[in-house]
């Protein structure tokens, strides 16, 4: 518990450095931003926006201590800012939808593929030098090496091109509604299958990775003195793959796991590109585009804050698995 | 509350007369990049109903290779390429794997080298009896948790550890720990290698002393490894001496200390100390080891041994023979002093 305690005292003291840095690094910039972006729309932008902008970067009037604690109040509100590119949407309004896009999507591929590649590893060091090992290992290793784009292209090529089994872009189909509606079971089943081939795509460039360090660390595991007892002890060859064995393995892998998933926030960019996916990584890509820098912000910080929050729930996790982190 | 124990006399009821284990010319190959090491040659002993049969020599002359083969827990690089082990008329060689899970730990347990290893670091210590116990017996789960801190109290531990993580213990009681799951169910043989080795010497005498009690107790049988030859002597009834994989000599441990007949042997036991013993100078044995893949022709030791017999013992290997009451040798010498004595 002590562990815990200190872990989450250190996550929200690096969670209060990002919010600081995402005030004072728009301050470093040479000149105001805001009076760059005016110059840079040529007028498109109203005085509404203009006063938004600055209170966003927290450039109102006064001594600087003072707009950093507008800029507090305003995010402890919600209140990220105006969006420019899609003026006047307020920020939140846009990222939330795309979060949940990419939540769903990405956080649910990126759990399959670690679930999958665990298991698999597990087996492939437990019989090491079959099946999985020997040509399911280098198969994956080889897909997971090629380029995203390049795999996620080929997959719709085959997939949605040739064979036409599944839809190649969008979250939904369009024609059925225009906004999402998840009480129509014929929304969700579109959902469904416009969801498979980007998820498929994740899953199969990723999972070599897992697949091979769960290996990796399955097959020193597996040569400890305790692994040899527990066989010695005439115990199920289960309770030693799993409860003796993989049960060791599996704690680096954790850490990893847990980074990757905080990561899920800022999207798949490559994915959500080829396949059109209304996601984080394809807002913070239009934000870039047009200069949204408030929405940029909002995204860079919300990315941040996921990480360590991933990072703090791997810790939980860690505890609960070794007794040695209590 | 020590009235639990499942198994009584019964198990114990045979012959004291007739070995529990008998190792019959056991062969043990690795297969390196080098080529084929030979790390355990045609060894063959036998251990009696509550006997401690005590193995020694140096590193890497197949003790512990055959502690790990007689428990069938080697693995590749490592085979057993010949021979038998018989366990009360059973070879343990010929089980296939349903035989063997039932039989292991059943009648036959290991204690480890190094109890940190030896423990599941994330599973409670009381968790890593009661599997033992759930695996060979319909016992329900609380009664194999009576029965957990049952053996902790037995090994001289708190019961109320039984919820302690091998980390929570001491080094001491780690091992105690491990000697708890080797008691679980009771088994005839415990094989122990090096049971002590990474304790210190005063926790290592109470151990071992506990060790004994127990045996005493529960009427076992061990297989005793280790390189502490005071230790060996103090505690074997008989003793095995290896070099480079071969048995060269098997006696009451009182016989290996007093009259050694190998020349191996016999240095061997003048290069550790005595405590009690007069005071005399320490030799070592000059020279290492041979490599096995390539072993000397005829007897290992000779390129060691200044006794050696030009021409016979380069060339001829000596097998075991009987040179006085329970006591054999591996020796041209003794064939000699047989011979002409």
């Amino acid at each position: 518990m002590r562990f815990l305690t200190r872990r989450f005292l250190f996550y929200l003291v690096a969670a209060f450095v990002a919010i600081t840095l995402n005030f004072f690094i728009p301050r470093l910039m040479a000149g105001d931003p805001v009076q760059v972006m005016f110059a840079q729309f040529q007028g498109r932008l109203d005085s509404r926006a203009m006063e938004s902008l600055k209170e966003t970067f927290g450039f109102v009037q006064g001594p600087i201590l003072e707009q950093y604690a507008t800029y507090l109040g305003n995010l402890a509100r919600g209140n990220l800012g105006l969006s420019i590119s899609n003026y006047p949407t307020p920020v939140a309004d846009l990222i939330f939808p795309s979060l949940l896009w990419t939540l769903r999507l990405i956080g649910v591929a990126t759990i399959t593929a670690f679930l999958i590649g665990i298991i698999l590893g597990i087996y492939a060091a437990w019989r090491r030098g079959g099946g999985i090992d020997s040509f399911l290992l280098p198969i994956t290793s080889i897909v997971g090496a090629f380029p995203f784009f390049w795999t996620a292209m080929f997959i719709v090529f085959i997939f949605g091109l040739q064979l036409k089994w599944f839809p190649t872009s969008h979250a939904w189909d369009i024609k059925l509604t225009p906004n999402p509606d998840w009480s129509n079971p014929e929304f969700v089943n579109s959902v469904l299958r416009h969801g498979l081939l980007p998820m498929l795509t994740i899953v199969f460039t990723s999972l070599g990775g897992w697949l091979l360090g769960m290996r990796n660390n399955m097959i020193g595991v597996l040569s400890q003195d305790y692994v040899t007892m527990a066989q010695a002890k005439g115990l199920s060859d289960r309770r030693v793959m799993f409860t003796y064995a993989a049960r060791n393995a599996i704690l680096p892998s954790l850490t990893a796991f847990s980074m990757s998933l905080g990561f899920v926030v800022g999207g798949a960019l490559v994915v959500e590109l080829v396949f059109a996916y209304p996601g984080m990584g394809y807002l913070l890509l239009k934000a870039v585009g047009g200069r949204d820098y408030p929405l940029m912000q909002a995204v860079f910080l919300l990315i941040t804050i996921a990480v360590l929050i991933a990072n703090f729930m791997a810790d939980v996790l860690y505890v609960v698995l070794d007794p040695r982190a209590r | 509350m020590l009235s639990v124990m499942p198994k009584p006399e019964v198990k114990r009821a045979v012959n004291p007369d007739e070995p529990l284990l008998s190792v019959q010319d056991l062969e043990v190959e690795y297969h390196t990049r080098r080529g084929k090491v030979r790390a355990v040659d045609h060894v063959s002993f036998d251990i009696y109903p509550n006997e401690v049969f005590g193995l020694a020599g140096e590193s890497g002359c197949g003790k512990s290779t055959i502690a790990h083969a007689v428990t069938r827990i080697l693995h590749p690089p490592a085979y057993i390429v010949g021979g038998k082990i018989m366990m009360q008329g059973i070879d343990i060689l010929q089980m296939n794997d349903d035989n063997l899970r039932g039989f292991r730990w059943e009648h036959m347990s290991i204690v480890f080298q190094s109890a940190m290893n030896a423990l599941n670091p994330v599973i409670t210590v009381g968790a890593q009896i009661m599997d033992a116990i759930q695996a060979h017996t319909d016992m329900s789960k609380k009664d194999a948790r009576a029965r957990a801190k049952e053996l902790l109290n037995t090994v001289g531990i708190d019961p109320e550890r039984v919820d302690s993580y091998p980390h929570q213990l001491s080094g001491g009681m780690r091992q105690r720990a491990v000697i708890a799951i080797a008691l679980a169910l009771n088994p005839e043989l415990i094989i122990m290698d090096e049971p002590t080795t990474a304790l210190d010497v005063v926790v290592q005498k109470q151990i071992m002393k506990e060790i004994r009690q127990l045996k005493d107790q529960f009427g076992f049988s061990i297989l005793f490894i280790t390189h502490d030859l005071s230790l060996l002597v103090e505690f074997s009834d008989r003793i095995g001496i290896m070099y480079a994989g071969e048995l060269v000599e098997v006696a009451p441990s009182r016989q290996i200390f007093t009259n050694p007949q190998h020349p191996y042997t016999y240095k061997l036991m003048n290069s550790f100390p005595t405590v009690s013993g007069p005071r005399q100078k320490l030799v070592g044995i000059p020279g290492s080891p041979p490599d096995l893949i390539t072993p000397p022709t005829g007897c290992r030791f000779h390129p060691r041994c200044d006794v050696a017999i030009a021409g016979r013992c380069q060339e001829v290997m000596p097998r075991l023979a009987k040179v006085g009451d329970r006591h054999y040798a591996a020796c041209h010498l003794v064939d000699e002093k047989v011979i002409h004595g």
